[in-house]
Protein backbone atom coordinates (compact mmCIF):
# COMPACT_ATOMS: atom_id res chain seq x y z
CA UNK A 1 0.00 0.00 0.00
CA UNK A 2 1.33 3.27 -0.86
CA UNK A 3 2.29 5.23 2.14
CA UNK A 4 0.91 8.51 2.71
CA UNK A 5 2.59 11.97 2.27
CA UNK A 6 4.18 12.95 5.93
CA UNK A 7 5.39 16.46 5.17
CA UNK A 8 2.09 18.98 5.21
CA UNK A 9 1.63 20.92 2.09
CA UNK A 10 2.95 24.16 1.98
CA UNK A 11 -0.19 26.09 2.65
CA UNK A 12 -1.43 24.05 5.62
CA UNK A 13 1.66 24.09 7.55
CA UNK A 14 0.25 28.04 7.58
CA UNK A 15 -0.59 26.77 11.82
CA UNK A 16 3.16 26.68 12.62
CA UNK A 17 3.47 30.02 12.39
CA UNK A 18 3.42 32.74 15.41
CA UNK A 19 -0.31 33.08 16.25
CA UNK A 20 -0.58 29.58 16.83
CA UNK A 21 2.72 29.29 19.15
CA UNK A 22 1.26 32.02 20.80
CA UNK A 23 -2.52 31.11 21.20
CA UNK A 24 -0.46 27.37 22.93
CA UNK A 25 1.61 29.35 25.26
CA UNK A 26 -0.87 30.62 27.46
CA UNK A 27 -3.95 32.47 28.89
CA UNK A 28 -5.36 33.84 25.31
CA UNK A 29 -8.25 35.44 23.90
CA UNK A 30 -10.95 34.25 21.55
CA UNK A 31 -9.31 36.11 18.58
CA UNK A 32 -5.41 34.82 19.17
CA UNK A 33 -6.96 31.10 18.74
CA UNK A 34 -8.90 32.20 15.60
CA UNK A 35 -6.24 33.97 14.00
CA UNK A 36 -3.74 30.28 14.72
CA UNK A 37 -6.32 27.64 13.88
CA UNK A 38 -8.77 29.21 11.23
CA UNK A 39 -7.40 28.43 8.36
CA UNK A 40 -6.77 25.10 9.51
CA UNK A 41 -10.50 24.49 10.50
CA UNK A 42 -12.10 25.95 7.58
CA UNK A 43 -9.61 23.56 5.01
CA UNK A 44 -10.80 20.89 7.39
CA UNK A 45 -14.35 21.11 7.44
CA UNK A 46 -14.11 21.86 3.88
CA UNK A 47 -12.48 18.99 2.69
CA UNK A 48 -15.34 17.39 5.14
CA UNK A 49 -18.47 18.25 3.94
CA UNK A 50 -18.40 20.81 1.19
CA UNK A 51 -20.07 24.06 0.94
CA UNK A 52 -22.74 23.83 2.05
CA UNK A 53 -23.28 24.92 5.87
CA UNK A 54 -19.23 25.58 6.28
CA UNK A 55 -19.33 28.88 8.13
CA UNK A 56 -21.86 27.08 10.17
CA UNK A 57 -19.31 24.51 11.07
CA UNK A 58 -16.28 26.72 11.78
CA UNK A 59 -17.90 29.10 13.71
CA UNK A 60 -19.44 26.04 16.06
CA UNK A 61 -15.66 24.34 16.46
CA UNK A 62 -14.29 27.93 17.25
CA UNK A 63 -17.30 28.31 19.83
CA UNK A 64 -16.59 24.67 21.02
CA UNK A 65 -12.30 25.26 21.43
CA UNK A 66 -12.94 28.52 23.19
CA UNK A 67 -15.16 26.77 25.56
CA UNK A 68 -13.14 24.15 26.74
CA UNK A 69 -9.67 25.79 25.54
CA UNK A 70 -8.36 25.44 29.00
CA UNK A 71 -10.21 21.85 29.84
CA UNK A 72 -7.12 20.71 27.54
CA UNK A 73 -5.00 17.99 29.08
CA UNK A 74 -2.24 17.84 26.39
CA UNK A 75 -2.42 14.17 25.92
CA UNK A 76 -1.71 15.25 22.37
CA UNK A 77 -0.03 18.02 20.73
CA UNK A 78 -3.00 21.05 20.79
CA UNK A 79 -2.92 21.15 17.22
CA UNK A 80 -4.07 17.19 16.91
CA UNK A 81 -6.87 18.62 19.84
CA UNK A 82 -8.15 20.74 17.14
CA UNK A 83 -8.85 18.00 14.91
CA UNK A 84 -10.53 16.08 16.78
CA UNK A 85 -13.27 19.52 17.75
CA UNK A 86 -12.91 20.35 13.98
CA UNK A 87 -14.52 16.47 12.99
CA UNK A 88 -16.45 16.21 16.27
CA UNK A 89 -18.50 19.30 15.27
CA UNK A 90 -18.56 18.05 11.53
CA UNK A 91 -19.88 14.99 12.98
CA UNK A 92 -22.59 16.49 14.99
CA UNK A 93 -23.46 18.95 12.60
CA UNK A 94 -24.44 16.41 9.76
CA UNK A 95 -26.04 14.36 12.13
CA UNK A 96 -28.29 16.92 12.15
CA UNK A 97 -28.68 18.64 15.27
CA UNK A 98 -26.19 21.58 14.36
CA UNK A 99 -27.84 21.65 10.87
CA UNK A 100 -31.58 21.58 12.33
CA UNK A 101 -30.13 24.25 14.66
CA UNK A 102 -28.64 26.54 11.78
CA UNK A 103 -31.68 26.59 9.99
CA UNK A 104 -33.55 27.07 12.78
CA UNK A 105 -31.44 30.33 13.54
CA UNK A 106 -31.58 31.55 9.95
CA UNK A 107 -35.59 31.14 10.17
CA UNK A 108 -35.41 33.38 12.96
CA UNK A 109 -32.80 35.89 11.10
CA UNK A 110 -30.34 35.96 13.82
CA UNK A 111 -27.74 34.22 11.84
CA UNK A 112 -28.52 35.67 8.21
CA UNK A 113 -26.85 33.47 5.90
CA UNK A 114 -23.79 35.10 4.48
CA UNK A 115 -22.85 34.02 0.76
CA UNK A 116 -18.99 33.94 0.16
CA UNK A 117 -19.02 33.69 -3.45
CA UNK A 118 -21.93 35.53 -6.04
CA UNK A 119 -24.26 32.93 -6.86
CA UNK A 120 -23.80 31.16 -3.70
CA UNK A 121 -21.50 29.05 -2.43
CA UNK A 122 -22.36 26.24 -4.71
CA UNK A 123 -20.93 27.85 -7.55
CA UNK A 124 -17.23 27.96 -5.25
CA UNK A 125 -17.01 24.29 -6.87
CA UNK A 126 -14.84 24.19 -9.07
CA UNK A 127 -14.49 20.53 -10.34
CA UNK A 128 -17.84 18.90 -9.44
CA UNK A 129 -17.07 15.61 -10.44
CA UNK A 130 -13.82 15.47 -7.96
CA UNK A 131 -16.39 17.10 -5.37
CA UNK A 132 -19.40 14.62 -5.98
CA UNK A 133 -16.91 11.35 -5.74
CA UNK A 134 -15.38 13.58 -2.10
CA UNK A 135 -19.41 13.12 -0.75
CA UNK A 136 -19.85 9.90 -2.10
CA UNK A 137 -17.37 8.09 0.02
CA UNK A 138 -18.09 7.25 3.57
CA UNK A 139 -18.06 10.31 6.06
CA UNK A 140 -15.46 8.11 7.92
CA UNK A 141 -12.95 7.25 4.85
CA UNK A 142 -12.98 11.25 4.18
CA UNK A 143 -11.86 12.21 8.20
CA UNK A 144 -8.97 9.61 6.88
CA UNK A 145 -8.20 11.11 3.34
CA UNK A 146 -8.46 14.67 5.34
CA UNK A 147 -6.26 14.50 7.69
CA UNK A 148 -3.45 12.26 6.49
CA UNK A 149 -3.54 13.15 2.42
CA UNK A 150 -4.57 16.53 2.72
CA UNK A 151 -3.52 18.06 6.27
CA UNK A 152 -0.53 15.90 6.06
CA UNK A 153 -0.95 14.42 9.40
CA UNK A 154 0.91 11.16 10.28
CA UNK A 155 -0.66 8.01 11.16
CA UNK A 156 -0.20 8.53 14.51
CA UNK A 157 -1.64 11.64 14.65
CA UNK A 158 -4.62 11.18 12.57
CA UNK A 159 -5.31 8.26 14.70
CA UNK A 160 -5.35 10.42 17.94
CA UNK A 161 -7.26 12.82 16.31
CA UNK A 162 -10.12 10.62 15.49
CA UNK A 163 -9.68 8.56 18.07
CA UNK A 164 -9.18 5.20 16.54
CA UNK A 165 -6.10 2.89 15.94
CA UNK A 166 -3.58 3.95 13.81
CA UNK A 167 -4.29 0.41 11.60
CA UNK A 168 -8.04 1.47 11.59
CA UNK A 169 -7.11 4.89 9.72
CA UNK A 170 -4.39 2.66 7.34
CA UNK A 171 -7.55 0.62 6.18
CA UNK A 172 -9.92 3.80 5.69
CA UNK A 173 -7.58 5.33 4.17
CA UNK A 174 -6.95 2.50 1.95
CA UNK A 175 -10.52 2.01 1.47
CA UNK A 176 -10.54 5.48 0.62
CA UNK A 177 -8.14 5.66 -2.27
CA UNK A 178 -9.45 2.80 -3.80
CA UNK A 179 -13.23 4.01 -3.54
CA UNK A 180 -12.07 7.49 -5.34
CA UNK A 181 -10.71 5.93 -8.32
CA UNK A 182 -13.71 3.39 -8.58
CA UNK A 183 -16.49 6.67 -8.26
CA UNK A 184 -13.45 8.84 -10.60
CA UNK A 185 -13.05 6.18 -13.10
CA UNK A 186 -17.06 5.53 -13.28
CA UNK A 187 -17.58 9.20 -13.63
CA UNK A 188 -15.24 9.16 -16.99
CA UNK A 189 -16.78 6.19 -18.38
CA UNK A 190 -20.29 8.05 -17.99
CA UNK A 191 -19.11 11.68 -19.06
CA UNK A 192 -16.22 10.61 -21.84
CA UNK B 1 -11.33 14.09 -15.86
CA UNK B 2 -7.97 12.20 -15.35
CA UNK B 3 -7.96 9.51 -12.37
CA UNK B 4 -4.07 9.97 -12.06
CA UNK B 5 -4.11 12.98 -11.01
CA UNK B 6 -7.33 13.47 -8.78
CA UNK B 7 -4.76 13.49 -5.34
CA UNK B 8 -3.21 16.60 -6.65
CA UNK B 9 -6.56 18.00 -7.47
CA UNK B 10 -7.94 17.25 -4.05
CA UNK B 11 -4.99 18.92 -2.50
CA UNK B 12 -6.07 22.30 -4.58
CA UNK B 13 -9.28 22.18 -4.18
CA UNK B 14 -8.78 21.49 0.00
CA UNK B 15 -6.10 24.51 0.13
CA UNK B 16 -8.40 26.78 -1.76
CA UNK B 17 -11.87 26.27 0.23
CA UNK B 18 -15.01 29.24 0.11
CA UNK B 19 -13.35 32.33 1.77
CA UNK B 20 -14.26 33.17 5.30
CA UNK B 21 -17.43 35.62 5.31
CA UNK B 22 -16.72 39.31 6.10
CA UNK B 23 -17.26 40.14 9.52
CA UNK B 24 -17.02 35.98 10.86
CA UNK B 25 -14.68 36.79 13.23
CA UNK B 26 -17.42 39.65 14.76
CA UNK B 27 -20.23 37.52 14.26
CA UNK B 28 -18.34 34.97 16.55
CA UNK B 29 -18.39 37.81 19.12
CA UNK B 30 -21.63 38.61 18.74
CA UNK B 31 -22.27 34.34 20.00
CA UNK B 32 -19.82 34.50 22.52
CA UNK B 33 -21.36 37.54 24.47
CA UNK B 34 -19.51 39.80 26.13
CA UNK B 35 -15.95 39.42 27.56
CA UNK B 36 -15.23 37.17 30.16
CA UNK B 37 -18.61 35.04 29.17
CA UNK B 38 -16.73 32.12 29.83
CA UNK B 39 -18.24 32.39 33.54
CA UNK B 40 -21.60 32.64 32.21
CA UNK B 41 -21.88 29.37 31.03
CA UNK B 42 -22.47 27.99 34.68
CA UNK B 43 -24.44 31.19 35.64
CA UNK B 44 -26.92 29.92 32.83
CA UNK B 45 -26.95 26.59 33.55
CA UNK B 46 -27.71 26.96 37.49
CA UNK B 47 -29.83 29.36 36.57
CA UNK B 48 -31.97 27.16 33.98
CA UNK B 49 -31.64 24.21 36.68
CA UNK B 50 -33.19 27.08 39.42
CA UNK B 51 -36.24 27.89 37.01
CA UNK B 52 -36.48 24.00 35.86
CA UNK B 53 -36.76 22.95 39.76
CA UNK B 54 -39.67 25.81 39.92
CA UNK B 55 -41.59 24.68 37.10
CA UNK B 56 -41.33 21.11 38.74
CA UNK B 57 -41.86 22.31 41.78
CA UNK B 58 -44.96 24.14 40.85
CA UNK B 59 -45.93 21.35 38.73
CA UNK B 60 -45.29 18.52 41.62
CA UNK B 61 -46.35 20.26 44.90
CA UNK B 62 -50.26 20.57 44.38
CA UNK B 63 -50.34 16.52 43.20
CA UNK B 64 -48.14 15.81 46.46
CA UNK B 65 -50.74 17.74 48.71
CA UNK B 66 -53.75 15.61 47.13
CA UNK B 67 -51.63 12.64 47.76
CA UNK B 68 -51.33 13.58 51.12
CA UNK B 69 -54.90 14.26 52.00
CA UNK B 70 -55.98 10.56 50.28
CA UNK B 71 -53.38 8.96 52.74
CA UNK B 72 -55.11 11.43 54.97
CA UNK B 73 -58.38 9.91 54.19
CA UNK B 74 -57.38 6.79 54.11
CA UNK B 75 -55.94 6.46 57.24
CA UNK B 76 -58.88 8.09 59.00
CA UNK B 77 -61.05 5.53 57.23
CA UNK B 78 -59.01 2.53 58.57
CA UNK B 79 -59.16 4.07 61.94
CA UNK B 80 -62.86 4.50 61.50
CA UNK B 81 -63.10 1.05 60.35
CA UNK B 82 -61.35 0.05 63.30
CA UNK B 83 -63.03 1.42 65.81
CA UNK B 84 -66.94 0.41 64.10
CA UNK B 85 -65.69 -2.79 64.39
CA UNK B 86 -64.58 -2.66 68.36
CA UNK B 87 -67.94 -1.13 69.20
CA UNK B 88 -70.24 -3.41 67.38
CA UNK B 89 -68.27 -6.15 69.06
CA UNK B 90 -68.71 -4.88 72.08
CA UNK B 91 -72.02 -5.13 71.45
CA UNK B 92 -72.25 -8.24 69.98
CA UNK B 93 -70.41 -10.72 71.53
CA UNK B 94 -68.56 -11.89 67.98
CA UNK B 95 -65.20 -11.21 66.83
CA UNK B 96 -63.97 -8.39 64.83
CA UNK B 97 -63.03 -10.55 61.80
CA UNK B 98 -66.70 -12.01 61.91
CA UNK B 99 -68.37 -8.87 61.58
CA UNK B 100 -69.15 -7.09 58.70
CA UNK B 101 -67.61 -3.79 57.70
CA UNK B 102 -69.42 -0.42 57.33
CA UNK B 103 -66.84 1.87 56.92
CA UNK B 104 -67.41 5.61 57.53
CA UNK B 105 -70.15 5.29 60.14
CA UNK B 106 -67.97 4.07 62.88
CA UNK B 107 -66.18 7.09 64.62
CA UNK B 108 -69.33 9.32 64.06
CA UNK B 109 -70.93 6.72 65.78
CA UNK B 110 -69.21 5.95 68.38
CA UNK B 111 -68.95 9.87 68.75
CA UNK B 112 -72.99 10.78 68.72
CA UNK B 113 -72.95 7.52 70.81
CA UNK B 114 -71.06 9.04 73.86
Amino acid sequence: MELPASRPPLAAAAWVGDAAAKADAGPVEFDAIYRAYAPLVRRTAWSLGGAQDLDDIVQETFLRLWRSWDGFRGESQRRTWVYTVTLNTARSHWRGRGRLKAAFKRFLMLVPRTEAVAGGQDAWELDAGLARALRRLDARQREALTLVHLEGLSLAEAAAAMGVPEGTVKSRLFQARSRMQALLQEADHGNP
Amino acid sequence: METHDWKERLKERHLAPPPAPVGELQAMHGRLGRPGNRLMGPVWTFGGALALAGLAAILWLPGLRADRAAQSDREFAAVDRWVYQQWNGVQSGTKAEDRAEEPGSGLLAVLDAD
